[in-house]
């Protein structure tokens, strides 16, 4: 490995690495990262870039990094887009470049840089427009082809990842010098401290050139203060953990890499955090220059090519050339030299600068090029030479050019404070016309910025204001300032001209900034660019909104632990287990699991739905309704409540009774139904639909304590308390009697829609007289943890009625043969009126929705009501959603007149029956409409009926 | 019922009695009896929760009728215990459970991943752990998971 330095500060060198490139193997060490083990190696190219699939090589040192995209790994473990820069080498690694093929040396693509004057800016507004009938077989596909830059894997992603929550008293954001002495200061009040930074070591810029602090090594200092605070309880250091985004609340998103062999086995983690106060101490991203070549591999930044000397041991080149436009330039030169680097050069705009750096750099044998820029980097795939040429104002004297042999150019447009976690909240940042920098917007208490970030710098300054960033073209050539989307000077003008003047539409017809590096090295550039054709200031151009994240952050990072299980935790009711056992096909209801079917061997579903609904008329049928909302309600005002609560009237409802309850919203529509079982003056039970136990609760308690508050009353869940199972069908009273054989439970002492507390085998029951199916039903309750012994009992008990467990399905098909309305009826738009249960209503008592309910829009005569509709063809294969129109109508539009609800077979009718809503339906009954699939593309004729297809006059309730 | 973490345990403790109740501030005797957790849950309501056949038949008689609702099976009591609990647990729930926020006798609701919880910070540094009935195996059977991607 030519290119290694000695006494370099963060490797190993007893420690190598192996990793492979490409296919390729390589030797790297402990400490490097995949880029500065790639530079050891002189691998220079290691990409092509978006569009012009030019070479690509490293720009920088960090998460800022435009160019050096990798991807890792391979199949369904790949991580396309990944920066070279701020992977830590591990053995094995395997990363390759992208977009290119068969090589990122030969780039077959990269003849689209022939068509490079058609690639301009934009030009997707304006290509691929004729023939039109060409964009979905040809310009769309070819493309799709040729978009993106990583390729995403293919296969499940096989790697763990976390998700921790955590709450601390100081967040600091960045662990360099500013982060370190702050969380130094904070812990020392005894607050909790958690420190995160995105890199895998601590220190900031004393970690990648060489400094003083208080007249101590930088890094040594670094390792000291890491070494107290790492001793102290109350903090917490994060390496390898980037601050993706802040939110409000100061809730803070991070971002952890996790060495493979942790204990977590997980590959990443995201953080939640939630601190009383957040330092920023972010630093600043330093800026490239804008000249031809300058996106040829080989260009790099100032800093990054000290950092790769002084940190890895890592020579940026054999022989390098500086260009910047501050002191900070002519120290870095100096510094290169003194770690062994051959520096042939620097170039610096200013027209006089100090002469101390002119003496410092003549001792050292550098020749120093005032009032100069860099003209144009030559070479084929990367940087062979530069063009030095002077400048007279800011117009470059071509005629006074100067070739130097180069195979590296390092520049420095100045630094930028890191501003972007500070303006996630919907600030701007603010322009120091003094600094010529951007400096992030006040935040507010409980937010502070410190260093670099808050524009503070203690070892020199920001350089002139009035630098030069964007040098002349000479004689030609793109300046490139975003190196991943292949945007130039040239755009930037382009843009101008076809009138994209704001820097948001800037970003948008170029974009600029819109990589995975969001800008950190092309915005500033740009920013200038556009003030240049604007004839404006920076700071008038303005900039772009900032939003999370900061850096890419994978989606398995956000799912957490987030999937499959986990995602949806099984919600189990008491006799689930015997469902299966019995062999039902089970089906999520929410996050409950219920059976829905219970086919015999050899059995269709189909069947066996008909089969046990049919079973339920003809003798009993039993089904596990646990899954019911269950809502207790007690207190001396408990029936001034449900009084209030439901539309119908509930005063008179004494103590032994239960009565169907519509529940209305604040609209006057109806939100839910169930029964109010009353057990005792100020004792209820509420019985809501599945789905919308937890709705009608919170509506319950929201009531309660913002309405009601002179109410005394409470009311809690208990769903899961009890176990609920209804037996229904004309042997139900004998099935009910024989597990209950000392209550007496005629018709006379246990009236329809009577109630009754009781024990079974000791514990805890409630019997109600209810009927879902239109059948002489019980709804029998136990408390949960006999649920599972009930339900065997009462199967035991029942077989002598030849009883038969059933399902969901069949417990649709009985109650929609008897037209009671459900979740698909209650779909949030009907009124009691459309569902024909204006009767329930109470006119004039107070209640929710009583107001609301009157409102001329839902009086209107031609509003949906409920219908049956029996087809024609008994067979017709119905679809809950279709639509209704008249006969011969044409599609949809006006025509349509209504929806199907609900389908089944109906086992009484032999047919097929369907409800649904119906314009005037109440008033159509006998006429021959349509019901039109669209999706199906089919058509079934129907006839309009009442909604009660059997028993319509409710006999069999009764027994 | 398992080692969700090499440190931490999980165990499932019997409920013998629990109620809601609601109950003045001057009037708390059922706090007294031993082998009773009371959580509050509100500023006058309290889930109140034993393991002992003696309590379970003492308490009801303390509650002021009516406002009390009897719910044993309504919830299930996992008790979370290991010398890192707290720390695991806090990594968990949006909940902030240090020491210095949630004490020994805190309590709250929250959510681990999709699940409501309600957690008590014991005396002896365990938490106890009241997920719904219906959820408590789904908790179980995730928990061990989500403590070790924590780790």
């Amino acid at each position: 490995m030519a290119n290694r330095l000695p006494n370099a500060i963060g490797i190993d060198t007893d420690s190598p690495i192996e990793f492979s490139f490409n296919g390729r193997r390589y030797t790297g060490l402990q400490g490097d990262t995949l880029a500065s083990a790639l530079l050891a190696n002189h691998q220079r190219i290691i990409g092509r870039s978006f569009k012009y699939h030019r070479p690509r090589g490293i720009l920088s040192i960090g998460s800022e990094e435009p160019a050096a995209l990798v991807t890792l790994g391979t199949g369904a473990q790949a991580e396309p887009n990944t920066k070279a820069t701020t992977v830590m080498l591990r053995q094995g690694m395997a990363a390759s470049s992208q977009n290119c093929w068969p090589s990122p040396r030969f780039d077959l693509m990269a003849i689209n840089g022939l068509f490079a004057p058609f690639f301009v800016a934009g030009f997707y507004y304006k290509t691929f427009m004729r023939p039109a009938s060409a964009w979905e077989p040809l310009y769309e596909r070819v493309i799709r082809r040729a978009a993106g830059l990583g390729k995403a894997p293919d296969g499940p992603d096989p790697d763990r990842y976390g998700q921790i929550e955590a709450s601390c008293d100081v967040l600091v954001i960045g662990g360099g010098a500013a982060g370190l002495e702050a969380a130094r200061t904070a812990a020392a009040t005894g607050a909790d401290v958690m420190v995160a930074e995105e890199r895998a070591w601590f220190g900031g810029q004393l970690a990648l050139a060489p400094a003083l602090v208080n007249g101590q090594a930088g890094q040594d200092w670094v390792e000291q203060t890491v070494r107290e605070l790492e001793g102290q309880p109350n903090v917490r250091l994060l390496k390898e953990t980037a601050a993706y985004g802040l939110y409000d609340d100061k809730v803070v998103g991070l971002i952890e890499t996790v060495a493979s062999d942790a204990p977590s086995g997980a590959r990443q983690r995201s953080w939640v955090v939630r601190p009383k106060q957040v330092i920023f101490a972010t630093g600043a991203i330093e800026q490239p220059l804008a000249f031809v070549g300058n996106d040829l591999p080989g260009v790099m930044l100032a800093g990054a090519a000290l950092g790769y000397a002084f940190r890895f041991g890592v020579a940026p080149g054999k022989a390098v050339l500086l260009a910047g436009g501050d002191e900070q330039i002519v120290q870095t030169a100096l510094s290169l030299k003194q770690l062994g680097v051959h520096v042939v050069g620097v170039v610096d705009s200013r027209q006089t600068p100090p002469s101390d750096g002119m003496a410092r750099l003549a001792d050292a044998g550098i020749p120093y090029h005032v009032g100069c820029v860099i003209g144009r980097a030559r070479g084929w795939q990367s940087v062979a030479g530069a063009e030095i040429v002077p400048l007279e104002g800011t117009a470059a004297r071509m005629n006074e050019r100067q070739s130097v042999r180069c195979d590296t150019v390092a520049v420095s447009g100045g630094w930028q404070p890191s501003v972007h976690l500070q303006c996630h909240l919907g600030g701007r940042p603010g322009f120091d016309q003094t600094h010529g920098i951007f400096l992030p917007p006040e935040l507010g208490e409980g937010f502070q910025t410190v260093g670099r970030a808050a524009g503070v710098i203690n070892d020199g300054d920001w350089g002139p204001v009035d630098r030069l960033r964007v040098f002349p073209a000479a004689g030609g050539g793109k300046r490139f300032i975003d190196w991943q989307h292949d945007v130039t000077v040239e755009d930037v003008e382009l843009a101008y001209r076809e009138g994209y003047r704001s820097v948001e539409h800037l970003k948008r017809y170029t974009t600029l900034g819109m990589g995975t590096d969001q800008g950190k090295t092309s915005n500033i550039l740009g920013l200038h660019a556009l003030a240049t054709v604007l004839g404006s200031s920076v700071a008038e151009a303005g900039t772009t909104t900032f939003r999370p994240p900061y850096i890419p952050i994978t989606f398995g990072a956000l799912t957490a632990a987030e999937r499959d299980r986990d995602f949806r935790p099984v919600r189990r009711a008491p006799a689930e287990a015997a469902h299966r056992a019995l062999g039902a096909e089970m089906i999520t209801a929410g996050l409950w699991y219920r059976p829905r079917v219970y086919p015999q061997p050899g059995e269709s579903a189909a069947h066996a739905v008909r089969r046990e609904a049919a079973q339920v008329r003809a003798t009993v049928g039993v089904v596990d309704v646990s899954t019911l909302g269950k809502i207790a309600l007690v207190g001396p005002d408990a029936p001034e409540v449900v009084n209030r609560l439901y539309a119908n009237g509930m005063k008179t409802l004494p103590p032994g009774k239960a009565r169907y309850g519509l529940m209305l919203r604040d609209d006057g529509l109806i939100m839910d139904d169930g029964t109010v079982a009353r057990f005792d003056t100020d004792r209820y039970l509420l019985t809501t639909t599945t789905a919308n136990a937890a709705l009608v609760l919170s509506h319950i308690e929201f009531l309660l304590e913002t309405a009601w508050v002179d109410l005394q009353a409470m009311a809690i869940s208990v769903s899961d308390h009890w176990a609920a199972f209804a037996i229904a069908g004309p042997q139900s009273r004998a099935v009910v009697q024989a597990l209950l054989p000392e209550e007496d439970l005629s018709a006379e002492a246990l009236p329809f829609l009577g109630v009754r507390e009781t024990l079974f085998e000791g514990k805890d029951c409630l019997v109600m007289r209810n009927s879902y199916s239109g059948e002489l039903a019980f709804e029998v309750y136990v408390t949960a943890d006999h649920g599972l012994r009930l339900w065997e009992q009462i199967l035991q008990v029942g077989q002598a009625y030849s009883i038969t467990p059933y399902g969901t399905e069949a417990m649709a098909t009985l109650r929609i043969e008897k037209g009671h309305i459900a979740g698909p009826e209650l779909d949030g738009r009907v009124t009691a009126d459309d569902v024909g249960l204006a009767r329930m209503v109470a006119r004039r008592k107070p209640c929710v929705g009583q107001a609301l309910r009157h409102r001329p829009g839902l009086q209107k005569p031609n509003r949906p009501r409920l219908v049956g509709l029996l087809p024609m063809d008994s067979q017709a294969p119905l679809k809950a959603g279709s639509l209704l129109r008249p006969i011969g109508a044409q599609e949809g539009g006006d025509a349509i007149e209504g929806h199907v609800t609900s389908v089944t077979f109906s086992p009484a009718m032999d047919s097929m029956i369907a409800l649904g809503m119906l314009t005037r339906g109440d008033a159509r009954h006998g006429e021959i409409i349509e019901i039109w699939d669209g999706l199906a593309n089919q058509t079934f004729t129907v006839k309009v009926v009442p909604p009660v297809f059997v028993d319509p006059q409710g006999e069999r309730l009764h027994g | 019922m398992g080692k969700p973490d090499q440190e931490l345990t999980l165990r499932e403790q019997p409920i013998v009695g629990a109620w809601v109740v609601e109950s003045p501030a001057d009037d708390r005797a059922f706090q007294q009896i031993s082998d009773v957790l009371a959580i509050r849950l509100r500023p006058t309501r309290y889930y109140v929760v034993t393991n002992s056949a003696q309590a379970a038949a003492e308490l009801p008689a303390l509650f002021a009728a009516p406002m009390v609702i009897a719910c044993s099976q309504q919830r299930t009591w996992f008790v979370l215990e290991g010398p890192s609990v707290r720390t695991m647990l806090d990594r968990l729930t949006p909940i902030d459970l240090r020491a210095t926020a949630f004490p020994n006798g805190a309590t709250a609701s929250g959510q681990i991943g999709q699940i409501d919880v309600m957690l008590h910070a014991r005396a002896d540094g365990a938490f106890d752990l009241f997920p719904l009935r219906s959820y408590a195996e789904a908790l179980a059977q995730t928990l061990p998971g989500r403590l070790r991607l924590v780790r």
